[in-house]
């Protein structure tokens, strides 16, 4: 490498690796609002799923949680996404158009009609609860069957959003982008609805599924580190690594499957809520993390060149 | 009928006069960017962005030989690509960005919501947003609008037949306009001309040189005297939107097999 003399990167040296070391790329300028959207957006995808099975499976005591869980983080999001515009006023223009190959215009789309279907079916739900008898239980189930092809995609299309783009950390790992942010979207709405549950026999399957999302977290998370080699640095060992290794992954995850794998022996409530809180931590820093670390990938001109590279 | 128009940028004679970016500034009515001294030779905007839609970029290489050997500069006037393949165009949520009769990509700034997705989708870091940053600017109606912005390769002056005002400004003709087979053909002459004269020419932008097949062939190209980097240009630009449909088929296999799990973990046994 053609250091100077004190082993500083002279400007000479900028130069001959790249133009003075200026980014090759422009960031996304996606900060707090987008990570709140982020956020918000895997829970309602995550509530509604849930609620749409309990629903077409009878479980009415899930399906309620579920629903209102769901509804609950729907409904900031559109506001979020909308403050988000460089032009507010124009937020309806996104449906203007459908474009299928710009996960953005999906999602616009997604999220429109989740909240008509997911609305009629926690509307329904509420007026169920409301009267104390089931309100049209046919258009319950036929709400509960429009809404899962939206809930579904709501989960986890935020993470290929960030991959169908140039930013080095996220386009270089496109396949396992999408289902960490599955799994942290399941495992946050799993904590939210136990927060909530009452009943000591749900408590027990509810820590039995966030145990499986979090195993399978953990593994595309992995995987997709592995994949990226050393254009995962910013996460790893840039500025947000600071976030990423004590928060995201020992907080967020391991100590919850910990707490989780532990409760299920002793039968512990506030090893279990703490599970819940610390996974709801874990969810929003995984998101906070990732975003925050493209705008540092952005910057570095050698990890561009070396995502552009030709093979 | 119009054909597909574009521009071919010659380095090999840039002089590094910035005419280029006076004369887009003057007709496209952009404010100054401020000054800021960069020390990065005579380059104090250092990118293209909302406001600075030419950029010419002053890299200075020191020659091999030792104290005293000549420095290798290389000038390059940078500017939006108008990819055959656009990124920004395909992210583009609203179809504010469009392509144009002249195969040009231009953004249309009375559909644009500032949403802001193009950003990250441009392979060279072109299209910006224009928020606030710096002082606020002075001409009516230009800047800190929240809207997406870039170079439109002059849509309104070619649409009266003009050619773009960078390329009408440029005194040494290393940015000429034309169409785009035109270009080739000349690039492909120029480029043997100066490989004659033992430089290290190519055609950058050229499907067949270049190695741009992720974004196909450049609207706007390049001949170019020194490896891409070294004009903070990628070797092999990719096109984000081919990894649309794997990234989702992954993600919702995720998203069905985890639903599934869970509802087997969490169902079948409410009385």
């Amino acid at each position: 490498m053609n250091e100077g003399r004190d082993g500083v990167l002279t400007t000479t040296d900028e130069v001959r690796s790249s133009y003075y070391g200026f980014p090759v790329i422009k960031a996304a300028h996606w900060g707090w609002l987008v990570v709140l959207y982020f956020f918000f957006g895997g829970i309602a995808g995550g509530g509604l799923t849930i609620g749409a099975l309990a629903t077409l499976r009878g479980e009415r005591r899930l399906a309620r949680l579920a629903h209102y869980i769901g509804m609950a983080a729907l409904l900031p999001s559109p506001i979020l996404l909308i403050l988000d515009l460089g032009r507010p006023e124009r937020f309806l223009h996104m449906l203007r158009i459908l474009k299928v190959r710009s996960p953005l215009s999906l999602g616009s789309w997604a999220l429109t009609l989740l909240g008509l279907f997911g609305g009629g079916a926690a509307g329904l739900q509420l007026l169920s609860d409301l009267t104390g008898k089931p309100v049209l239980p046919a258009a319950q189930k036929a709400f509960a069957v429009l809404t899962l092809p939206f809930s579904l995609f709501l989960t986890g299309y935020t993470g290929v959003l960030l991959a169908v783009t140039n930013i080095p950390l996220w386009a270089r790992n496109y396949l396992l982008l999408g289902p960490p942010f599955v799994a942290s979207a399941f495992s946050t709405t799993l904590a939210a609805i136990s927060l909530f549950s009452e009943k000591h026999e749900d408590a027990e399957r509810l820590a039995r599924a966030e145990v499986m999302c979090a195993v399978a977290e953990l593994s595309f998370l992995t995987a997709g580190l592995v994949r990226l080699g050393r254009l995962g640095r910013p996460l790893t060992s840039g500025s947000w690594a600071a976030v990423f290794w004590p928060v995201t992954v020992l907080a967020g995850l391991l100590a919850p499957l910990g707490l989780n794998l532990a409760a299920a022996g002793s039968g512990s409530v506030t090893m279990r809520r703490a599970s819940a809180v610390l996974t709801l931590l874990g969810g929003f820093s995984l998101r906070t993390v990732m975003i925050f670390a493209g705008r540092e990938s952005a910057r570095r001109p050698e990890d561009y060149f070396e995502y552009t590279r030709k093979r | 009928m119009a054909t597909s128009k574009g521009f071919l940028t010659d380095t090999s004679l840039c002089i590094g006069c910035k005419a280029c970016e006076v004369a887009c500034k003057q007709w496209n009515q952009l404010p100054m960017d401020g000054v800021e001294w960069l020390g990065t030779s005579y380059d104090n905007t250092h990118s293209l962005g909302a406001t600075t839609w030419r950029h010419v970029t002053f890299a200075e290489l020191p020659g091999s030989g030792g104290a005293g050997a000549q420095t290798n500069w290389l000038m390059m006037s940078d500017v939006c690509k108008h990819c055959t393949h656009a990124g920004c165009l395909e992210a583009c949520p609203t179809g504010a960005i469009m392509r144009t009769e002249f195969d040009t990509v231009v953004i249309q700034q009375d559909v644009c919501n500032g949403c802001g997705y193009c950003v990250p989708s441009c392979p060279f870091g072109v299209v910006e947003l224009d928020v606030a940053h710096g002082p606020a600017p002075t001409l009516a109606g230009a800047g800190h609008d929240g809207k997406a912005h870039k170079c439109t390769l002059c849509y309104d002056r070619l649409q009266d037949g003009l050619e773009p005002a960078c390329a009408k400004a440029c005194p040494t003709d290393s940015i000429i306009f034309g169409d785009q087979d035109d270009l080739w053909a000349h690039a492909e002459k120029r480029v043997a001309e100066l490989q004659g004269k033992g430089l290290n020419a190519y055609h950058y932008g050229d499907e067949q040189v270049g190695g741009t097949e992720g974004v196909g062939r450049l609207g706007a190209s390049f001949i170019l005297l020194d490896e891409p980097h070294k004009y903070n240009l990628p070797e092999h630009p990719i096109l984000p939107q081919d990894h649309t449909f794997p990234g989702l088929a992954t993600m919702a296999a995720a998203a069905v097999g985890l639903a599934g799990a869970i509802a087997w973990a969490l169902m079948g046994s409410e009385e």
